[in-house]
C-alpha cells in the first residue's frame, strides 16, 4: 500500500469525527476515502490535499536553474572553446542531472531522519527558522563539491553518449604540452582545461544562487519590518 | 444535427482491422465482459481492457490530424495523455481514481513514451518499422526531456511528502506559513488548533471523573500544591490515552496550576513543543472553576442522628480553550 502508517491512523480519526461517515473503505492500492451515508466520497480528504502547495519551491528552483544554465553556458563557451549550442546543451544537462540527483538523495534520506532532525527540517521548510546555521553552511559546502563532481562526470558521459569526438587540434596541443624540450611548449593556460572550466562555472552559478537567496532574505526582512 | 451525427459516425467507423477504432471497441467490449464475470477472470479481462484502451489512445493521438491539433509551440502533448492513462492503469485505484504513485510516475512514463518514436526507423525494404539507435541530436533531446520530467515528478513527490507531514502533525497546519520559502497557503483561514483543544477537552473529562461528586475535603486535598504536582502527570497520562493515535501526541505537554487568589480556579495548560512559527513556542489554556455544590436528588431515609446539612461535593465547570499565547521567557515549574 502506498500509505504511511500515520496517514492511515489520522484518516481513521478524521472519518470517526465526521458526523455523517459510517466507515472507512480501503480501495485497492489507493487512499482511504470517507464515504457518507449516500455512498458519495467525501471531499474532505481530497480538498485537504490542495490548500498548501510547494509553489514557492518550484518557482525558486526554476529561477535558479535558468540562472545557472545561462551563466554556466557562458563560462563553458569561454573556457572550453565550444560553440553556443553545445555549451547550452552541456550546461542544461549537467544542471538538470545534479538537481535530480539532489532530489533523489533528499527523498532517500528523509525517512531515515530521527524525529528531532525531522522536526528541524519541518520548521525550516514551513517557517524558515533554523536553529543550526553551521549545519546549513556545511550542507551548502558539501553540495558545492558534490555538484562539481557530478557536473564533471556528467559532461564526460554526455560526450560519450553523443559520440562527440575530441577535436584533433586540441589533442595535438595537449600532447605537445608534454613533449618537453623537443616539442613546442604550449603554455598551460592555452590548453582548454575541462575540470578548471567546470569548477569556475560551478562557482559562478553557486555565487549567483547565493546572491539571489540573499536578495530574497533582505527583501523579506524589509517587508516584514515595514 | 444530422450532419454532426454523420461526421461522428464517419470518424468512429473503423477503416480497417489495424486502426485505433478496433482497439477502443475491444476495450469497451472487455469492460462489458469484465462486468459480467467475476474474479479471477474479471481481473485479467479488466487489465486487458485497460491495455487495449492505452494502445487505442496511443494510436489515436499519433493520427496526423489529431497530432497537429495537439502540438503547441512545437511540443506534441500526446505522450502525456497516453502516459496519464497508463499511469492510472498501473498505479491507480480500483475505480480509476489517481493515487500519489500515479502522479509521481506520470512525467517519466510520458517522457519514455515520447522518446519511443525516436527508436523506430521506417525500413523502406521491409515496410515495417525496425528498432534503431537514435541519432545524436535525438539522444540529447531524449536526455533533456527525461531529466526535466524527472524534476517535475520530484516536485509532485515533494507535494505529497509535505501533505504527509501535515497529516502526521496536524497542529502545524494552524500556524502561519507566510515566511516560508517553500510553500504557499492558498486558503489562509484560521484553522483551529485541533491537537491542543482535543488534549484539553480530554483533560477536562479526566478531571471531572476525578473531582466531580467527590467530598469537598478530598477535592481540596487534591488541589493542594504537593498533591497537585503528583496528580497532574497522572491526569496528563489519562488524557493522552484518550487522544487519537498520532505522532504529535508526545509533543504536547499538559501542565496545571491553581490560580492564586481564587477558590479554586485550575488552569490547564497544553504546551506545544514542536515546530512553530513563534520561536519561543506557545501554549493554550483552559480555566476550570472548581467549587462546592450540593448533592441533588431525593434525600435518603431520614436518620434522626445524622447532621442537618447534606454533604458538600465538588463540581467542575470549564471554559472554552483560549487562543495560543507565547511562552514567557522565564521557565514555568
Amino acid at each position: 500500500m502506498f500509505i504511511s502508517g500515520e496517514r492511515l491512523s489520522v484518516y481513521q480519526t478524521l472519518c470517526a469525527n465526521e458526523p455523517t461517515t459510517r466507515k472507512i473503505v480501503c480501495d485497492h492500492g489507493a487512499d482511504l476515502l470517507c464515504e457518507d451515508q449516500s455512498d458519495r466520497p467525501s471531499f474532505l480528504l481530497i480538498m485537504a490535499s490542495f490548500d498548501v502547495l510547494p509553489l514557492r519551491a518550484i518557482l525558486f528552483q526554476l529561477l535558479f536553474l535558468v540562472t545557472a544554465i545561462a551563466l554556466e553556458s557562458m563560462v563553458l563557451r569561454n573556457r572550453l572553446e565550444i560553440g553556443r549550442k553545445t555549451s547550452i546543451q552541456f550546461a542544461a544537462t549537467t544542471n538538470l542531472l545534479s538537481t535530480v540527483i539532489g532530489w533523489m538523495l533528499f527523498f532517500i534520506a528523509e525517512p531515515l531522519l530521527s524525529d528531532e532532525w525531522r522536526s528541524q527540517l519541518i520548521s525550516y521548510i514551513f517557517f524558515d527558522l533554523t536553529t543550526n546555521p553551521p549545519l546549513l553552511i556545511g550542507l551548502a559546502f558539501v553540495s558545492f563539491i558534490a555538484t562539481f563532481l557530478v557536473k564533471l562526470e556528467g559532461i564526460t558521459w554526455l560526450e560519450l553518449l553523443l559520440g562527440i569526438k575530441k577535436d584533433a587540434e586540441t589533442e595535438a596541443r595537449a600532447t605537445a604540452k608534454f613533449q618537453g624540450k623537443h616539442g613546442r611548449r604550449a603554455a598551460f593556460a592555452d590548453v582548454p582545461n575541462r575540470p578548471l572550466a567546470v569548477l569556475w562555472a560551478n562557482a559562478i552559478s553557486f555565487s549567483a544562487i547565493t546572491l539571489l537567496i540573499g536578495v530574497r532574505l533582505l527583501f523579506d526582512q524589509t517587508l516584514g519590518n515595514s | 444535427m444530422i450532419t454532426i451525427l454523420d461526421q461522428i459516425r464517419k470518424r468512429l467507423k473503423a477503416p480497417g482491422w489495424a486502426s485505433w477504432q478496433t482497439f477502443i471497441s475491444l476495450s469497451v467490449f472487455s469492460v462489458i465482459v469484465a462486468g459480467i464475470t467475476n474474479s479471477p477472470i474479471q481481473i485479467i479481462i479488466a487489465n486487458l481492457g485497460w491495455l487495449f484502451l492505452v494502445i487505442g489512445i496511443w494510436w489515436f493521438t499519433y493520427d496526423p490530424i489529431v497530432k497537429k491539433k495537439l502540438t503547441f509551440n512545437g511540443l506534441f502533448i500526446g505522450p502525456w495523455i497516453v502516459g496519464a492513462i497508463m499511469c492510472l492503469w498501473l498505479f491507480g485505484s480500483w475505480n480509476g481514481a489517481p493515487t500519489p504513485a500515479s502522479f509521481i510516475s506520470w512525467p517519466p512514463v510520458s517522457a519514455l513514451i515520447w522518446s519511443t518514436r525516436r527508436f523506430i526507423k521506417g525500413d523502406p525494404d521491409k515496410k515495417t518499422p525496425t528498432y534503431t539507435v537514435p541519432k545524436p541530436d535525438d539522444r540529447q533531446d531524449i536526455v533533456l526531456m527525461l531529466l526535466s520530467n524527472l524534476i517535475i515528478s520530484c516536485w509532485f513527490q515533494l507535494h505529497f511528502l509535505l501533505q504527509d507531514w501535515l497529516i502526521a502533525y496536524p497542529t502545524i497546519r494552524s500556524d502561519d506559513f507566510s515566511r516560508s520559502a517553500f510553500v504557499v497557503e492558498l486558503y489562509p483561514e484560521n484553522t483551529s488548533n485541533t491537537g491542543g483543544i482535543t488534549l484539553l477537552n480530554a483533560a477536562e473529562q479526566s478531571l471531572k471523573t476525578r473531582l466531580e461528586g467527590k467530598p469537598w475535603a478530598d477535592v481540596e486535598r487534591w488541589l493542594s500544591p504537593e498533591q497537585l504536582n503528583q496528580e497532574i502527570p497522572r491526569l496528563a497520562a489519562d488524557a493522552q490515552k484518550q487522544m487519537p493515535r498520532s505522532s504529535e501526541n508526545n509533543l504536547w505537554d499538559l501542565r496545571g496550576r491553581v490560580l492564586p487568589d481564587s477558590q479554586y480556579t485550575l488552569e490547564l495548560q497544553a504546551i506545544w513543543q514542536g515546530p512553530s512559527a513563534r520561536t519561543e513556542g506557545y501554549y493554550i489554556t483552559k480555566a476550570c472553576q472548581i467549587s462546592q455544590g450540593r448533592k441533588l436528588g431525593p434525600p435518603a431515609t431520614v436518620d434522626p442522628g445524622s447532621s442537618a446539612s447534606s454533604p458538600r461535593l465538588g463540581t467542575v465547570k470549564c471554559e472554552a480553550p483560549s487562543q495560543p499565547r507565547p511562552i514567557p521567557p522565564q521557565t514555568q515549574t
